[in-house]
């Protein structure tokens, strides 16, 4: 009996620390790919996590309460995604649900998502199709633009180059099966006439069958939507066949580290959401300080734009806290509590190294936050600005000299 | 007429690629029947091994290609000591789930060791070398390719059909029992082969560094090619390998620039061919 007694008094006590230890910290829950083909971007998203919590937990917390992630690994798919955020949201009972990168897995949870209604600051999914899904959630926060601003952007980016004829070659997943449905019309409203359009496999070694008959068609400009790993077999591939359209314009969501140094990337332009040569105090700031923490540049938006995501949410956990501090013993339920944030973060006006933050109405959802896309072009192994004009850093060089004219 | 040649030309050079990442395996599965899925993943760290060389110790690839192939040769004999040779004597299907237990393994530590770099890439100074002769371009990487593949045919053909070793191959895949009474080792050539076999896969993953790239998973697609390959040949052909390989390049290189939509469609064209030749000709289209 007395043995029994010591077991039930000691559950007491280690359950009441526990409590204690929630009650001293914010937990956010974290689905990210960290494992299979989207694990760079998850990983680099994470870099840019950690570095806000270490810098926020550093200086004290929120009014002394430490921030605490649990990361989940959706692996990039959404039947995977669904268990883990059943997980994080049911059993790990998290309030705030943060990360996301596919459009696919940010569809693919939104039911189990809607019957928890968390608090969702989500820097992932740019397809429309998702926007759709969170239509009616006013507790969903979306930081990442959706893709037609994106496409928006471009066709009035192109309309300002004086160009006719667009070629446009796309991976063939939603991600670029996607954009190209959405682009054609967009660039043929605006005049343009699409003189090829072709599809590839991602990660496909060979890309001069479909650059050959690029060549042969003449466009002013090449617009290739594709990934990451594409982007150097596809411009060695331009150079070996001699194309020279005026302008070449992929869009991967990431570019590799090394294109910037290679000779091949001289005058390729593209769409830019962010790089480390954006003119804002906060970009030199977090440059620096992700270059100290980890020993290297960022080399994608996501390591910002996952540093952006815990800011941004912990200054408006921030704020609430500082009015429950103004007066001793007020306390707010947890409803009360998630409103107050939800409208500290809905009144949020943040300097990111993405410029200002403010979330207003996108087409479908109450609450989007970047919208602007700018297009820089690679001078000399860096990105410069060329348009809209209000952010210029250089004057965009079109036509790209051909390749017999350069010196490498 | 420059576009058709240009196809031609395109297509040739691709089967190079194919050529080069498929003789290890060719090898492995044709001449010692050894079901190596994991065939992808050693070339992958070939790849991920000359990155390493040519970033951290300033070695060319061209040079540091003998050191890596002689590195995964070792790794494939530890891994054939460790644990292939403990299921070469039970059903088929143990050798592919232990290789394919294996390519996930080294798919996982390459994760783990490129973190948030989605791609690397290294740029040798002659990587995007070309040359342009009457508006037809060739590319001088794939064209080294090309001529290192056809080397290795060449000598691995040779070495099957005139050396001891290469011969006692032959007679362990043909009755590895047989092969025992008249006095080979068949223990030790599986190893030799094996450890041939993905040396050869590193070696084409240093030339995949220079004219591509590496990620963690580029092998699988490698792999899926390189067995397409083989059974169009045919099992051991290694002259098939050379002519299965022209075709299925300029077939790609011809359908991706003069079908609308072709690219999409080369790929499944490459499997109906293999489909067709199972059904027809399952030996193999080339003789021996």
């Amino acid at each position: 009996m007395k043995k029994f007694l010591q077991i039930i008094l000691t559950i007491i006590v280690v359950s009441m620390f526990v409590s204690c230890g929630k009650g001293n910290k914010i937990v956010m829950g974290a689905l990210i790919p960290l494992s299979g083909p989207g694990a760079a971007v998850g990983i680099g998203t994470k870099e840019g996590m950690d570095l806000a919590v270490e810098e926020i937990n550093a200086s004290g917390g929120i009014y002394g309460k430490k921030i605490e992630i649990i990361y989940e690994d959706d692996g990039n798919n959404p039947k995977q995604a669904i268990a883990k955020v059943e997980k994080l949201l049911g059993k790990d009972e998290v309030k705030y649900l943060i990360g996301g990168m596919a459009s696919g897995v940010t569809i693919g949870i939104a039911d189990t998502v809607k019957n928890y209604k968390p608090i969702m600051a989500w820097i992932g999914a740019a397809s429309r199709f998702a926007e759709e899904k969170y239509a009616d959630a006013d507790w969903f926060f979306h930081y990442h633009p959706w893709e037609y601003y994106n496409i928006q952007s471009t066709a009035d980016f192109f309309a300002s180059t004086g160009a006719k004829t667009i070629a446009i070659l796309f991976e063939d997943s939603a991600f670029g099966s996607g954009g190209s449905a959405l682009a054609i019309p967009m660039f043929e409203a605006k005049g343009f006439k699409i003189v090829v359009k072709e599809s590839f496999k991602s990660g496909s070694p060979n890309f001069t069958p479909l650059l050959t008959k690029v060549k042969a068609a003449n466009p002013d400009i090449l617009y290739v939507i594709c990934y990451a790993a594409d982007v150097i077999p596809l411009m060695n591939a331009v150079k070996e066949l001699d194309v020279n359209p005026k302008l070449i314009y992929p869009v991967p969501p990431a570019w590799p580290a090394e294109f910037a140094s290679m000779p091949i990337s001289e005058y390729v332009a593209q769409l830019n959401f962010w790089t480390p040569d954006f003119p804002y105090e906060e970009t030199k700031k977090f440059n620096e300080k992700f270059q100290k923490k980890y020993g290297k540049m960022p080399v994608s938006y996501w390591q910002p734009l996952g540093y952006v995501n815990i800011i941004s949410l912990a200054e408006a956990i921030k704020a609430v806290e500082a009015e429950l501090q103004k007066e001793a013993g007020k306390k707010y339920s947890d409803e009360e509590y998630k409103q107050k944030v939800i409208q500290a973060l809905a009144n949020q006006n943040l300097d990111t190294p993405f410029g200002k933050l403010t979330f207003k109405p996108s087409q479908k959802i109450k609450y989007q936050g970047f919208t602007n896309w700018l297009t820089t072009q690679f001078r000399k192994g860096k990105l410069e600005i060329v348009f809209p004009t209000e952010y210029k850093t250089a004057d965009l060089v079109y036509p790209a000299p051909k390749w017999k004219d350069r010196q490498n | 007429m420059n576009t058709f040649i240009q196809v031609l030309v395109n297509g040739i050079l691709q089967s190079g690629t194919y050529m080069i990442t498929t003789l290890g395996l060719a090898l492995a599965v044709g001449v010692v029947g050894i079901l190596n899925l994991a065939h992808g993943e050693f070339l992958m760290v070939g790849a991920f091994l000359s990155i390493i060389f040519y970033t951290v110790f300033g070695i060319d690839p061209l040079i540091s290609i003998l050191i890596v192939s002689l590195l995964i040769l070792l790794l494939g004999i530890g891994t054939y000591k460790i644990s292939l040779k403990k299921v070469l004597d039970s059903a088929e299907v143990n050798q592919l789930l232990l290789t394919f237990g294996i390519s996930i393994i080294l798919q996982n530590i390459a994760v783990l060791y490129s973190g948030s770099k989605e791609v690397m890439v290294i740029n040798p100074p002659y990587r995007d070398l070309s040359w342009n002769i009457e508006g037809i371009g060739i590319s001088f990487s794939k064209t080294l390719v090309f001529i290192i593949a056809l080397i290795l045919v060449i000598t691995l053909f040779y070495i099957l059909n005139n050396t001891k070793v290469g011969k006692s191959m032959r007679a362990v895949e043909q009755n590895r029992y047989g092969a025992y009474i008249v006095g080979i080792n068949a223990d030790r050539i599986f190893k030799i082969a094996f450890g041939v076999s993905v040396g050869l896969a590193g070696l084409a993953g240093v030339m995949l560094s220079i004219i591509l790239y590496a990620t963690p998973f580029i092998g699988f697609n490698y792999t899926l090619k390189a067995f397409a390959i083989i059974m169009m040949a045919g099992m051991g052909n290694l002259r098939g390998i050379l002519w299965s390989s022209l075709i299925l390049g300029i077939i790609e290189s011809a359908l991706g620039t003069y079908v609308p939509g072709g690219t999409g469609w080369s790929e499944g064209i490459f499997f109906f061919i293999i489909l067709i030749i199972l059904l027809v000709k399952p030996e193999g289209i080339f003789k021996k």
